[in-house]
């Protein structure tokens, strides 16, 4: 569901395919242990949505992986606007900061756009778990730390879940940040401004996913 | 009997906003002045030395300002109008941190280091206000200057607006040397407002807009304390204005934006300083108030608005080891009941921060050929003046300063 691209110096996570149609995912996140590190805080706490890859990088990076996103953004439209790509959701991790390429933005330009697949660092840095409940697809992806002050968690599932339950979803992680992000409903520009009629789960079907959430997150 | 004065008595009987006005309309077009250097008087506080938000002790404000080119777009060389505006809250603020606090009225912007706000409650870097693309640049610049130890626990705060209509924002004109100039050049005194810094390329109202700061003095118990508010104002529309409560807006309907295709109603970034001894929560709650003093110029948030505001502290520095280590630090604090004259100190200075970025910047021309006019100032005080809302103009010590 969450496509991994990894680098000696970023993983990401891509929602979807580079440079698709204007759309977003709506997402919430929690932050615990004084965790602090996130850039793109405003919009997703405002309206509840992401429309960029998700960077997970060192934290003394963010500055620089936050510009890498940035000329994400404006390769896929000049205006940048909340469904193309701004802002650059940001995550920093508790790692040491490698040595960086001179090259190192291109090629995570590259390895995003995918002109040039990206060669796949020594160790790995994160797990994956996935299962389906019914016809819910989930998807826990988990960036180990030395302790829970130091891992981060992305929960994400096909399910149409809306951000009230997607808050819910991060409530059951203990990691320092969590982020949910459901693709079950694509928020997209609809013509002449009508309403976008938008899916949403029952409490019934919720409850399964979290079960199965908790049980990956246990 | 106290004495009455001819000007207490015509302030009272509300005939002293007829007494100045063939005065201030007589300012010519082109001269920028600030607000209540014209007789435009915000709220019933005093400002103080500079009506700006380098009135609190150790504040200190510097600008990079970069404008070159004219003519049609071309991505990475120009026509550039953008910049970086740096706030020192203290200069010594990588090892004495300072209680802060945050509100997000409309959270369609960035600002850094909210979440560090938010779980830790203290400052602990100068603050940068650029446009939206140069964010990633200043925060690694900022980065770089911190303490080799402190990169990984310290989140710089790095405030955005969005000046694509006149600036290159997509070139990211801005650089690490540009970030430190403006920190080098951070002074305290007057404040260099209008098209300046961070400010260079901003739409206000309509209007051109910018950097605007402001200053209030206030008695909390028994205490004088200053706050202090500097905005980065590129929000609203025309319709919306208001000075002073005046409809200025409704009544200049011409000098719009050219191209006039676009309703820019984008974003603003408020910065507050006290000198207060204020715990994060306090400074939470002064943040809030920044929104009021927005809305007494007209703003309602828009949609597409960044409207981010951060209230910090110097009358609690906290030392950093002790933040971070051993037993614990102590920290001044008001009472409650003190609170309301600073929250009145807050809404005020923003207000009039809003109003003199609008008042202090100049017309301006960029990207393809876009222009934005700056409020007519004469004209502007003629509407002041009808609706009787023009008063005696302040004396000269106010902190008006050339970009």
């Amino acid at each position: 569901m969450l496509e991994p691209i990894r680098l000696a110096f970023c993983d990401v996570l891509m929602t979807e395919a580079w440079n698709p149609p204007a759309g977003r995912w709506f997402a919430a996140f929690r932050a615990r242990h004084g965790f602090r590190w996130l850039l793109g805080q405003a919009v997703l706490e405002e309206f509840g949505t992401v429309s960029s890859p998700l960077f997970f990088a060192p934290r003394a990076l963010l500055g620089k992986i936050y510009d890498a996103g940035i000329s994400l953004g404006h390769r896929r439209d000049h205006e940048m606007e909340l469904d193309l790509g701004w802002p650059p959701l940001c995550v920093g991790l508790d790692r040491p900061v490698p040595d960086l390429p001179a090259d190192w933005q291109q090629q995570l330009l590259d390895a995003i756009t995918g002109s040039t697949p990206a060669a796949p660092p020594p160790t790995p840095e994160f797990s994956v778990q996935g299962c389906t409940v019914d016809r819910d697809e989930l998807e826990v992806v988990r960036f180990d730390g030395p302790d829970a002050a130091g891992c981060a968690t992305v929960i994400a599932t096909t399910a149409p879940l809306v951000p009230q339950q997607l808050r819910r979803l991060c409530d059951l992680d203990a990691c320092a940040f969590t982020i949910a992000i459901a693709t079950g409903n694509r928020v997209t520009r609809q013509p002449e401004g009508r309403p976008q009629m938008i899916a949403v789960a029952s409490e019934q079907r919720f409850a399964r996913i979290a079960k199965a959430a908790q049980d990956f997150l246990a | 009997m106290l004495p009455l004065t001819r000007r207490a008595f015509l302030e009272l009987t509300g005939l002293a906003a007829l007494r100045w006005p063939v005065q201030a309309a007589r300012l010519p077009s082109n001269e920028r002045r600030r607000a209540r250097d014209l007789g435009v008087r915000i709220g019933r506080h005093a400002p103080g030395k500079w009506n700006a938000i380098t009135d609190v002790p150790d504040v200190e404000v510097g600008h990079v300002t970069l404008i070159e080119g004219r003519g049609a777009l071309e991505v990475g060389k120009g026509p550039i109008r953008t910049g970086v505006t740096a706030i020192w809250p203290q200069r010594s603020i990588h090892t004495r941190y300072l209680p802060c606090g945050i509100d997000v009225p409309n959270g369609n912007g960035e600002m850094s280091g909210l979440l560090q706000a938010r779980n830790l409650g203290v400052l602990c870097s100068p603050i940068c206000l650029t446009n939206t693309s140069n964010v990633g640049i200043v925060y690694d610049a900022l980065i770089d200057l911190l303490p080799h130890d402190a990169a990984a626990a310290v989140v710089p705060i790095v405030g955005e607006t969005w000046d694509a209509f006149l600036n290159d924002i997509e070139g990211r004109h801005v650089h690490a040397e540009h970030v430190r100039q403006a920190l080098d050049a951070a002074r305290s005194g007057p404040v260099a407002e209008g098209c300046v810094g961070g400010g260079t390329g901003m739409t206000c109202y309509d209007f051109k807009g910018g950097i605007g700061t402001a200053s209030r003095q206030v008695t909390s118990g028994a205490t004088a304390y200053t706050v202090g508010a500097l905005v980065q104002a590129n929000h609203g529309v025309r319709e919306q204005l208001r000075i002073d409560g005046v409809p200025v807006g409704e009544e200049i309907a011409d000098l719009r934006p050219v191209p006039d295709d676009v309703s820019y109603v984008n974003s603003i970034l408020m910065i507050l300083a006290t000198d207060a001894p204020l715990l994060s929560h306090d400074l939470d709650r002064i943040a809030r108030r920044a929104v009021h003093g927005l809305a007494k110029t007209g703003s309602v948030s828009g949609n597409s608005s960044g409207d981010i505001a951060l209230a910090f502290s110097t009358g609690n520095p906290i030392e950093r080891d002790a933040f971070w280590n051993g037993d614990g630090y102590a920290l001044g604090g008001i009472q409650q009941s003190d609170m309301q004259p600073l929250f009145e100190a807050a809404a005020e200075a923003v207000e009039e921060a809003v109003i003199n970025a609008l008042f202090m910047a100049t017309d301006m021309d960029g990207c393809d050929d876009h222009r934005v006019y700056a409020l007519p100032i004469p004209r502007t005080l003629e509407i002041m003046r009808r609706h009787r809302r023009l008063f005696a103009p302040a004396p000269a010590s106010s902190g008006s300063v050339d970009a």
